[in-house]
């Protein structure tokens, strides 16, 4: 549920530049493979924490060596703060252009940051109940938008396949990949879960693939080709919904998505302050935790707005090396390693 | 940890409060806007709610609770500027119902340059009517009616019923952004003002979004059966009313000789709502007329769409799309299909039965 909650925030925001490459209908095989793709990449981490249930990836390298567990605290701490920066941009990007509150933006990111650093002290159980939570409020609510906007779908609006064959399909599904981050928590999460972890896996990968789904299928019946043209086109889709006299529910959606990004910001940032935490303990934690959240709120000022459109293929690019550091190269590593300290043992 | 409560200090700056809102008095309440252009010159007409005509039950009042004020402007924007200059007041554009645009403007220039302002401005509803008038738009907007306070409300009920029967095409602001992106082209209902009383008159038909053709009301109500953008309409044919319901639309494409012939199959169910005698006293059997208004609503709507297609190259339905899906194995684009288009050959077959 957690996972999937920040997922949805990223989901919600269905941008231009993540469906330009592919039509819509196109993008239906996409997010299916996408999918399957996505389980994949879960597995390097279940396989070497499948034997260790109630052990992290941080506790899994400390116990190789310590000068291990630090270097992987030390990455997964960059980590989170690199994927709450990127978060700043993409709120800022949302709330110039479609909030229009009349509030500073950078008041609203920096009070944003503040608040989700100060909800990590609460634990990531808290934060799991509470994404159970909104995770529930906005599948219901994505579903409402669906059945409202019947009345303004058509088959027509859904774009002729182009037609480029499998490989435009599986390329597409490989630039849009690596935009799920929230793979490489599943490592600090692991312990947590309950049940199964791989069911729990397969059920975030099953729900992402439905909800992502549904956002394609009802901005593609609503707008069509005119979604290319809109800023967020699942939110301009929505600002057409009517149930009986309700209209303009796009404050639902705006809700909605920034309950979701909540949760996101708040989970990268509890990745930031665990690792800081098993590095400098918790009172060096506290003391970095506040260096970072004045750089951050520096870095909300400074930015430019619309970087993160013009830097879009970099991102991916930077994305992908992340995702392969975190999810494919460091739990094959540990596995390896954990596996040849085993026979030397035996 | 008890001074963890002060994270709730942050979320104050999410509220999003009234301090920058302007107040009641500061704004008009649109409720109806007309757009006209007459030598470079942009003219809007704002339909607004008078604060002071308002007290009491609107459904009570003998005489319209707006307003109409004009301004002029080099674009909608200035026009809009030059607005608030003269009143001193805002437009706040939320409650706004209608868009009349006039004939003239339409056939200059297109209507996604026109409502360009609109779509762009987050403040308004995708769900706002838009007309043609064939007669000032602020003509339209300033009309009279016993039945309602605000005119607008009357043109958007006037244009419900006339598309819950066929008689008015479905056009809203959504429409115009959607065709803005080529996906198809545009039909928009066409209103006139006869002695003071707002009438469908028709249907204009867009090409680029630009008025190319006025369509007929018997023409705008077979084209919209056809189209399968309206299941029922009413038609008095030798002295019998018909309530023609349950539409069903059944289209075949076919590619013959490097064009494309469409077959479009109709069928629903006919009720007699009301026989007349005729002039000479006898009677016409309901069976024999019913052939008659299948007769009438296939050729109508075959002549609506031939010359839609053909004549005005004008793709309101989106054949070339559909086209385009079916036959998207053998590498036919859209583009190529709307080429095509005036070349295609369209044939509507109509079959309904009688309950009584």
């Amino acid at each position: 549920m957690l996972l999937l909650a920040s997922r949805l925030s990223h989901c919600l925001l269905l941008t231009p530049d993540s469906i330009a490459t592919l039509n819509l209908t196109d993008r239906i095989g996409t997010t299916v493979l996408g999918g399957v793709l996505l389980f994949a990449l879960f597995l390097p981490t279940l396989l070497v924490l499948r034997r260790h249930p109630q052990r992290g990836i941080i506790d899994c390298a400390y116990q190789h060596s310590r000068c291990c567990g630090r270097v992987v605290c030390g990455g997964y701490a960059a980590l989170g703060i690199f994927i709450v920066c990127l978060d700043i941009l993409q709120f800022c990007d949302f709330a110039e252009k479609v909030m229009s509150s009349g509030l500073s933006v950078t008041a609203l990111a920096i009070a944003l940051v503040a608040v989700a650093f100060v909800a990590t002290f609460y634990g990531i159980q808290a934060l799991g109940r509470t994404a159970a939570l909104v995770t529930a409020f906005a599948s219901v609510c994505l579903l409402v938008f669906a059945f409202a906007l019947i009345p303004e779908m058509d088959v027509v609006h859904f774009p002729p396949t182009v037609g480029q064959g499998a490989g435009a399909v599986v390329r597409c599904a490989l630039e849009e990949l690596p935009r799920t981050a929230e793979v490489v928590v599943i490592g600090m999460i692991y312990p947590y879960v309950r049940g199964s972890q791989s069911r729990a896996v397969a059920a975030f990968c099953g729900g992402t693939v439905l909800l992502t789904l549904l956002v394609y299928l009802t901005a593609g019946g609503v707008l069509g080709d005119f979604a290319l043209q809109t800023a967020y086109p699942y939110y301009t889709a929505v600002t057409a919904a009517r149930i009986g006299v309700f209209q303009r529910m796009d404050i639902l959606i705006t809700a909605v998505w920034l309950s979701t990004f909540f949760i996101r910001m708040t989970l990268f940032c509890l990745l930031f302050t665990d690792s800081t935490r098993r590095l400098f303990g918790m009172r060096g934690a506290r003391y970095a935790v506040g260096i970072v959240f004045v750089l951050l709120a520096v870095f909300s000022w400074a930015v430019r707005r619309g970087f993160l459109s013009e830097a879009g293929y970099p991102i991916t690019v930077v994305y992908w090396i992340v995702l392969g550091v975190f999810c494919v190269v460091l739990p094959l590593l540990l596995w390896g390693l954990n596996r040849i300290k085993r026979r030397r043992c035996v | 940890m008890k001074w963890l409560w002060v994270w709730l200090i942050p979320l104050l700056f999410l509220l999003c409060g009234c301090r920058s809102e302007p107040a009641v008095g500061e704004q008009v309440i649109v409720t109806g806007m007309g757009i006209d252009k007459q030598d470079g010159v942009w003219t809007l007409a704002i339909q607004a709610v008078e604060a002071l005509k308002t007290a009491g039950s609107l459904s009570e009042q003998n005489e319209s609770a707006t307003a109409v004020y004009t301004a002029d402007g080099a674009s909608v924007a200035e026009a809009l500027q030059a607005f608030l200059n003269e009143t001193g007041k805002r437009t706040y554009i939320l409650q706004n119902q209608i868009f009349v645009l006039s004939e003239r403007l339409c056939r200059q220039q297109s209507v996604f340059d026109v409502l360009d302002y609109f779509m762009r401005n987050q403040e308004g509803r995708a769900l706002v009517d838009v007309v043609v008038s064939h007669d000032a738009p602020a003509a339209l907007l300033d009309i009279t009616t016993g039945s309602d306070a605000i005119p607008a409300e009357y043109l958007s009920q006037l244009l419900d019923e006339g598309r819950r029967y066929a008689r008015a095409a479905e056009a809203h602001l959504l429409d115009i952004e959607r065709a803005s992106s080529g996906m198809y082209d545009l039909l928009l209902p066409r209103i006139a003002v006869t002695n003071g009383v707002p009438q469908l008159e028709g249907t204009a038909v867009l090409r680029n979004g630009v008025l190319c053709d006025i369509l007929t009301q018997q023409e705008t109500t077979g084209m919209l059966l056809a189209g399968g953008d309206s299941d029922r309409c009413l038609y008095t044919i030798d002295d019998i009313t018909f309530l023609v319901s349950d539409m069903h639309r059944r289209l075949t494409v076919e590619s013959v000789g490097g064009t494309w012939r469409y077959r479009i199959a109709l069928t629903g169910v006919a009720r007699v709502m009301e026989q007349q005698p005729t002039m000479e006293g006898s009677t016409i059997q309901p069976e024999k007329a019913l052939q008659h208004v299948e007769i009438a609503i296939a050729t109508t709507a075959e002549t609506a769409l031939r010359r839609t297609a053909t004549q005005d190259h004008s793709d309101p339905f989106g054949l070339s799309r559909r086209t385009a899906t079916l036959f998207r194995h053998r590498g036919v684009t859209q583009a190529m299909v709307y080429e095509q288009l005036p070349h295609s050959r369209i044939h509507v077959t109509t079959q309904l039965s009688l309950r009584h």
